[in-house]
Formats: C-alpha cells, sequence, structure tokens
C-alpha cells in the first residue's frame, strides 16, 4: 500500500485538563475528499488545528507524506503544503478579492507592494480553478458564498497538497454549495487531498469518499463512505450508548405567557411563536439562523426589524432594555459567555450579584454582607465548584462558570415576592463548552426551574439536549420559525433534517 | 519530608508570590522612602514630610477622580487641561471679577464638571472611544483657558479664606490640603467599594457587554464617571491655585500624566490588574517622594521627567507582563 498523504496517529489534546482528542489516527489518501464528522465539540477543529499547527498536541504523530511532521507554527504547515479554510470568514471586507488571496505573502518590488504582479498572480489562480468572481471588488460587497470561495482560493494560492475546510457550506445556499462541490471535484481531479468538516449529512453521502466519525474527542469510525447507511451516520456520531430520558411530567399551565406573530429579526422570521408558564420551550436551527437575535429581542438588548405582534406576560411590546426586561421578569443567559455574559476578572461573588445591584442595596449602598450571603447560597444550592465567594471566575471550568452566569439571575432579593411564575428565562446556547456531567446538572436545575412554574425559552445547536430538557421544539426552516413538535418523540435526525431544509434566496 | 509538608512547602510559596504581586509595589514605596531617608539629612523631617504631604494633595484628588473612570472602563485624557482650566478660572474671578470665594470656587469647579459632561455625552452619545473624546477635549479646554487669561499669569493677592485653602491648619496641625485629600480618598473608596454605583462601574469597567446585559446602564455609569473625574480636576485646580498664589494657564498639565501614572502603580498593587483608589494613592506618594527626594539630592530638573516616563512604562509593563491588564 502506498503511503498515505497524511496520517494521524494517537494524537491527544486536552485544554486545562479536559481531554477534547484522545487516541485520535486518521489518514486522508491523493485525490479524496475526506468527510470529518461529528456533534458539536466532538473534537473536529480542534484536530483540523492540531493538524496545520495552531495547536500543538499533548502526544501523537502527524505523517505527511511519509515523513514526519512537527509543525509549531501555521506558517510551517503552510510551506509543508497544509492549507486551512476556517469554518468563519476570513476575509477581510476592506480589502479587493485579490488582496485578500494575497494577504501575507504580497509580491513587492523595492521594498513596496507591486500591484500589478500581485493583481496577475490572483488572476492566475482565478483562471486556474475556474472561479467567477469579481477579483477587484472589495470584499464587503460580495455575496457569502463568494467569500467563501475566495477564502479558499486564499488557502489554494500557497499551492497545497492538503486542503481543510472546516464547515465551507455552513453559510451557504443548496446551489451556492453545489458550486462549491463542483470546484472541490475539479480540485480532487488535481490529486489534492480534501478534509471536508460538515454538518449536512447529505454532503457527505453526495460527496465525499471516505468519512471520519469523532465523537467526544475519540474516533469512532473511518471507512467508505458507501459502507455506511445516513442512519448507521447518524448513530455514529450522536453515539446512543447514554439514553437521554425524556421529560417525566410536564408542568404546563395552559396560560399563554409569551406569544409572538410576524416578528422579524436578522435572518430570522417568527411566524407564530408562543410559549407557556411552567414550560421549557426549543428552538432548533444551525449556527446563526437568528435564534440569539430573538432572544436579544426578547431580553431588550435588541430592536427587531419587525415587530409584529408581541405579548409578554401581557404586556403587548418588547421591553425597550435589558432593565426592563428585568424587572418584567425576563432573563436572559446568554452564548459565547466569555464574551457577553462573564466578568473574567471579578471574583464569583461579584459576578453573581452584578445582576441584583438594585436589590442588594439600600439608599445607594451595597449590602455587601447580604451580597455574600446570597453567593454562598447560591454556591452551595447549584453545587458550584469554586474555592469559595471570592474565587477570580476566570479560574473555574466552563461548566461552573456558565452556572454562574445563570445563578446570576437566581434568588434575586427584589423579586422574593413574585415568585418563579412570572418569571422567564431565555437561555442561548446554555451547555456550550461545557462538560457532560455538568450538562446533565444543567438540564436538571432548567427543569427544576420550569417546575417552580418559571418559562424557559432555549436555543441550541445541541439537538440531543433540546429533545432531553424541552417539552416542546421549534425549528427554524428556510428562516422561518413556526413548525414546533413536541419532544416527546422527537428524534436528533429529523431535527437535523428539519432544520437543513434550505430554501433558496428569493 | 512527607508529601503533607511538600504540599505545605509548596502552597506558603504560592502564597508568597500571591504576597509579592500584591504589597510589592507597597515596598517599593517604602524602599524609595529609605533609600532618600539615607541619601538626604533633610528627607526624613517633619517639615519635608508635611511639605510633600501638600505638594501630592492636588494630585490625590485629580488621580482619585480618574480612578473611578478608569474604573469604569474609560480614560480621561483632560484632566490636565480641566484642572488648569479651573485653576485660571478661579483665580480670574477672584482678581479681576472680584468674586467672592464661595462663588468663585463652585464656578471654577462647575467649569470642569461641563467638561466631565462633555467628555461623557461624547462617549456615550456619539460612542466615541474616551481616548480619543478626551484627548480632544484637552486642548478645547486649554483654548478657553488662553482665551480667558489671555495666555497670562495672574499676580495678585487673593482673599485670605482662599489662602485658607492651602495653609490652613485644621486642629492647628493637619494642613487643609492634606485633609480634603484624604476626604476625596474616602469618598472615592467608598464609592467604588460600598455603592450600588461602584459595584456597577466596576462590573461596566471589566466587561461592558455582559454589564448592558446584567440590566445595568452602561451609558450612565460612565456618563457619571467621567463627570467624577473631571470634578477631581475641577477641584484640584483650585487647590493648586490657592498653593501657588498666582492663577498660571499652564499650571495643570503636568497632571496628566502624573495622575495616570498613579493610577497605573496602583494597578499593580492590592488587587493586581484592577484600578483602586487605595492603590491610586500609593501611587501619588512614589511619585511626590520621587519628586522631592530628586530635588532634595539635587538632580537636575530634566531628570525627574524623565523619571516620571520610565515610573509610568514600569508600572504598565509590569502590569501588562504578568497578564494582569490588557489595552485595547
Amino acid at each position: 500500500m502506498t503511503e498515505a498523504l497524511l496520517r494521524v496517529e494517537n494524537i491527544s489534546k486536552a485544554f486545562f485538563g479536559v481531554p477534547v482528542l484522545q487516541n485520535v489516527g486518521l489518514s486522508l489518501n491523493t485525490g479524496e475528499i475526506l468527510a470529518l464528522v461529528g456533534a458539536n465539540g466532538a473534537g473536529k477543529s480542534t484536530l483540523i488545528k492540531v493538524i496545520c499547527g495552531a495547536y500543538g498536541a499533548d502526544a501523537g504523530a502527524i505523517w505527511i507524506g511519509g515523513r514526519q511532521r512537527t509543525y509549531r507554527t501555521v506558517r510551517e504547515a503552510v510551506a509543508d503544503g497544509v492549507s486551512v479554510a476556517h469554518q468563519y470568514n476570513m476575509t477581510i471586507s476592506r480589502l479587493t478579492g485579490a488582496q485578500n488571496i494575497e494577504l501575507g505573502r504580497e509580491p513587492t518590488r523595492f521594498g513596496l507592494i507591486n500591484h500589478r504582479e500581485l493583481r496577475r498572480r490572483a488572476e492566475a489562480l482565478w483562471r486556474e480553478f475556474d472561479v467567477d468572481i469579481d477579483i477587484d471588488a472589495e470584499c464587503g460587497d460580495l455575496a457569502p458564498d463568494e467569500q467563501k470561495v475566495l477564502d479558499i482560493l486564499k488557502a489554494l494560492a500557497t499551492n497545497p497538497r492538503i486542503l481543510i475546510l472546516d464547515e465551507p457550506t455552513a453559510t451557504l445556499s443548496v446551489s451556492q454549495s453545489e458550486r462549491l462541490f463542483a470546484f472541490l471535484d475539479h480540485l480532487r481531479r488535481r490529486d489534492m487531498g480534501i478534509i471536508f468538516i460538515s454538518h449536512h449529512l447529505q454532503e457527505v453521502f453526495d460527496h465525499c469518499d471516505r468519512v471520519a466519525v469523532l465523537k467526544d474527542g475519540r474516533l469512532v469510525f473511518a471507512g467508505d463512505v458507501e459502507s455506511l447507511t445516513r442512519e448507521e451516520l447518524v448513530q455514529l456520531m450522536l453515539g446512543r450508548t447514554v439514553e437521554a430520558a425524556p421529560r417525566q411530567e410536564a408542568h404546563v399551565s395552559g396560560d399563554v405567557v409569551v406569544s409572538l406573530r410576524g416578528l422579524s429579526v436578522g435572518p430570522l422570521r417568527i411566524e407564530d411563536f408562543y410559549a407557556s408558564r411552567g414550560e421549557i420551550v426549543g428552538i432548533a436551527g444551525l449556527i446563526g439562523s437568528g435564534q440569539t437575535a430573538l432572544l436579544q429581542c426578547l431580553a431588550g438588548a435588541r430592536r427587531p426589524d419587525v415587530t409584529g405582534s408581541v405579548e409578554i406576560f401581557g404586556q403587548r411590546h418588547l421591553p425597550a432594555s435589558v432593565s426592563e426586561a428585568v424587572a418584567r421578569g425576563v432573563h436572559f443567559i446568554p452564548d459565547d459567555r466569555a464574551k457577553n455574559a462573564m466578568f473574567a476578572a471579578l471574583s464569583v461573588e461579584e459576578n453573581l450579584s452584578t445582576a441584583s445591584l438594585r436589590g442588594l442595596s439600600w439608599r445607594g449602598f451595597f449590602r455587601g454582607r447580604e451580597a455574600n450571603e446570597r453567593a454562598e447560597t447560591l454556591i452551595s444550592s447549584l453545587a458550584i465548584k469554586c474555592q469559595g465567594r471570592r474565587q477570580t471566575i476566570s479560574e473555574l471550568s466552563g461548566g461552573n462558570q456558565q452556572k454562574v452566569s445563570f445563578a446570576r439571575w437566581l434568588s434575586r432579593p427584589s423579586e422574593a415576592n413574585g415568585g418563579l411564575a412570572g418569571q422567564l428565562f431565555l437561555l442561548d446556547n446554555p451547555t456550550e463548552g461545557v462538560d457532560v456531567g455538568a450538562k446533565a446538572e444543567f438540564s436538571a436545575l432548567i427543569r427544576k426551574l420550569a417546575a417552580d412554574g418559571a418559562t424557559v425559552i432555549v436555543a441550541s445547536v445541541d439537538f440531543q439536549e433540546l429533545i432531553a430538557i424541552c417539552d416542546r421544539i421549534y425549528c427554524i426552516a428556510q428562516g422561518t420559525l413556526r413548525d414546533h413538535f413536541p419532544a416527546a418523540g422527537m428524534t436528533e435526525e429529523a431535527l437535523l433534517l428539519k432544520t437543513n431544509e434550505k430554501g433558496e434566496p428569493t | 519530608m512527607t508529601a503533607q509538608e511538600i504540599n505545605d512547602r509548596r502552597s506558603r510559596s504560592i502564597d508568597w508570590a500571591v504576597f509579592f504581586s500584591r504589597y510589592g509595589t507597597v515596598f517599593a514605596a517604602v524602599l524609595i522612602f529609605v533609600v532618600f531617608s539615607a541619601l538626604s539629612s533633610r528627607f526624613l523631617s517633619v517639615d519635608n514630610i508635611t511639605n510633600v504631604l501638600v505638594q501630592i494633595s492636588s494630585l490625590t484628588v485629580v488621580a482619585s477622580g480618574l480612578t473611578v473612570a478608569v474604573v469604569s472602563g474609560e480614560f480621561d485624557l483632560s484632566v490636565g487641561e480641566a484642572a488648569g482650566l479651573s485653576a485660571i478660572l478661579v483665580a480670574g474671578l477672584l482678581v479681576w471679577s472680584h468674586a467672592p470665594v464661595y462663588v468663585a470656587i463652585p464656578l471654577a469647579v462647575l467649569s470642569c464638571i461641563v467638561i466631565g459632561l462633555a467628555n461623557g455625552l461624547l462617549i456615550t452619545w456619539l460612542r466615541i472611544p474616551s481616548l480619543i473624546a478626551t484627548l480632544g477635549m484637552g486642548p478645547i479646554a486649554l483654548g478657553f483657558n488662553y482665551s480667558y487669561s489671555k495666555g497670562d499669569s495672574i499676580y495678585a493677592q487673593m482673599p485670605d479664606a482662599f489662602y485658607y485653602l492651602s495653609s490652613g491648619r485644621l486642629l492647628g496641625f493637619l494642613p487643609i490640603p492634606v485633609v480634603i485629600a484624604a476626604a476625596v480618598v474616602v469618598l472615592m473608596y467608598v464609592l467604588i467599594n460600598h455603592t450600588r454605583y461602584g459595584r456597577a462601574t466596576v462590573a461596566t469597567g471589566t466587561n461592558i457587554v455582559a454589564a448592558r446585559l446584567s440590566g445595568i446602564n452602561v451609558n450612565r455609569v460612565r456618563q457619571i464617571a467621567m463627570i467624577i473625574s473631571g470634578t477631581g480636576a475641577g477641584v484640584a485646580g483650585v487647590m493648586l491655585t490657592a498653593r501657588l498664589g498666582t492663577g498660571q494657564p499652564g499650571a495643570g498639565e503636568p497632571y496628566l500624566l502624573d495622575s495616570l501614572t498613579a493610577v497605573f502603580i496602583g494597578m499593580t498593587t492590592f488587587r493586581p490588574g484592577r484600578a483602586s483608589v487605595e492603590g491610586t494613592v500609593v501611587g501619588v506618594v512614589i511619585i511626590g517622594m520621587l519628586d522631592n527626594g530628586l530635588n532634595l539630592l539635587g538632580a537636575p530638573f530634566f531628570l525627574q521627567d524623565i523619571v516620571r516616563g520610565a515610573v509610568m512604562i514600569a508600572a504598565v509593563a509590569l502590569a501588562v507582563l504578568r497578564g494582569e491588564i490588557r489595552f485595547f
């Protein structure tokens, strides 16, 4: 057997003691497209970052063309023919396509950029790969798929043997994706090895040669795409070994406390949405479908493009500010806690108290003792693992940080009278970067809140979790939020299919 | 040695590291004090120490106000020119307009409150980064200063009541400027650490997005912080004129670098990475001792400037290297 183009052996990688990759091995041959699939958090992005030199591996080896390689920087990997087009758009909007393609390796003459040569090189690449994009336009003026192709062209400009594409189709429509695949087919015929990461299983079956499945940082399958059925692949990705118990009993009271009709925000149109008291409502959608924007609107952190008709706890308008939302009992636990929810440099107590400053103060003076007592209570009742309320929150694990950013909204002193029945919790991807054990605790916490009468709306890209926690799940399909299903009896695959229905932009 | 003992040792050595990162700057201050005491016989005398305390009192007031702005996550680069404006206004009002002290002082301070208000509006309404907004506000304040004073110093006898601000003694021995500075420090300490506003300010300065999503009115927090910073400059300007006995158009300028340096030194101590009034006081004391000590030792005048700049860079470098603060 000939030596593989790329062989990864027993790669392990941990972040802050949490293993993200464990003994992962895979190989890539010339002229093939290898699909790398796995649920969110399975370690796909980490694996490619190890391959391309962005992260060092804790253990294991990488062989390229039969030679062992250890890259310390991305630049070294690029020089060796490994090129990556990352998940997020990396084009710089104020530069033209040509300038983006040649970014960081601009041809110079007498120390100044040689614009003509730069343009010539970009154009050669553009012709070689038969792309139909205006490379003289500023990237900010191009369509998303055009920017994606530019990103890939930029990766191709280094003349790689191995091309890694991290969810290139996530932001593309079906016909845009088809064009991208035609392009990839073209590359495959040129004996390039391509690793393709996608959540869209149909693409894997239609366009890839082999598939490697990651689950919780381990490789659970590697083989020909033809040897698997779709159901088997989903089974491998999700590893149904732990049977997620669906919610036992619902405490839904019947009164509708939130209802939205004809609201439009960002890419999302909400035709009809409601949530009842004591209900846990899920919103399933792919990353970037607008679920975050919807929650922000409900939380008073964003204005919608079209308001439509709104009713929240009997009031017929959206909160105008976060403080108004909070006063109405609407609490938002945003995604990306490091950016949106956490005061990294502050202590656990300070983090817990920020949302209750009014209730914890008397005539403008902050009642430190009361805040400390509340913090102690929350730490013990939520089992937040920390050295005490004084510990800096950035030293806690992701799950415990998330508990803190959630706990801010619990037992707020000013709300002692209202009770949970008049409260709405909005959770955006609550278990992002949270380990399995903490996830279970988190689900239990959410269920308990609902059992006590609170209404909970959870948006997540982790569909398995939505099914496990929620009473009812809304699906974002073709940019529209309308259809909903009882969570009992729902399968992750059905949700995947539902949210993957792509509409052509009209 | 048992494992337990090794563990004990290790935890003790970690404690030392924490202890040093917290109090290293305080030790540096003590060290400077000891060195100057040894090198100059005049340094360690009641007269000289009183003199130093009086000299640094107005700087303490500016720097304490500036600390609140930095805690809220903003800079105020207009404090120097604002203090200069207040200094010249109070002199002009007393000497040229023959205004009584109780009118002149509030009006001078008010001018700086207006500057702080304008800074705040630029930052919150127009969303201009505070660094730029206040950098521009400085020359504007200086322009008003010159248009009022025509660039001239104001020499004339001011009312005795005014000089009480510099030469008065509370209970017969406590210099009034030191009393004012101490009162401002205590006030700002309580404000930051024991009020709702203080908590909101710390939160806003740490993560403005998270603060907003916690229901904190971050614009109001920053607006108030800028007004406090301006007010501090205004009060300091008045104290400065009282001490100098004359109105000098350019008198406020050194306050910018000195107060920023004090705040940055303060960020390296007590609770590293966070601006605090108590830390700022340590910074002010270090700056005051360096100025005074170098003077006493007969160091050339330019050395003071070099030392000042070097101390500021060193303080920030220390904090940045330890990963405690990050700029931009």
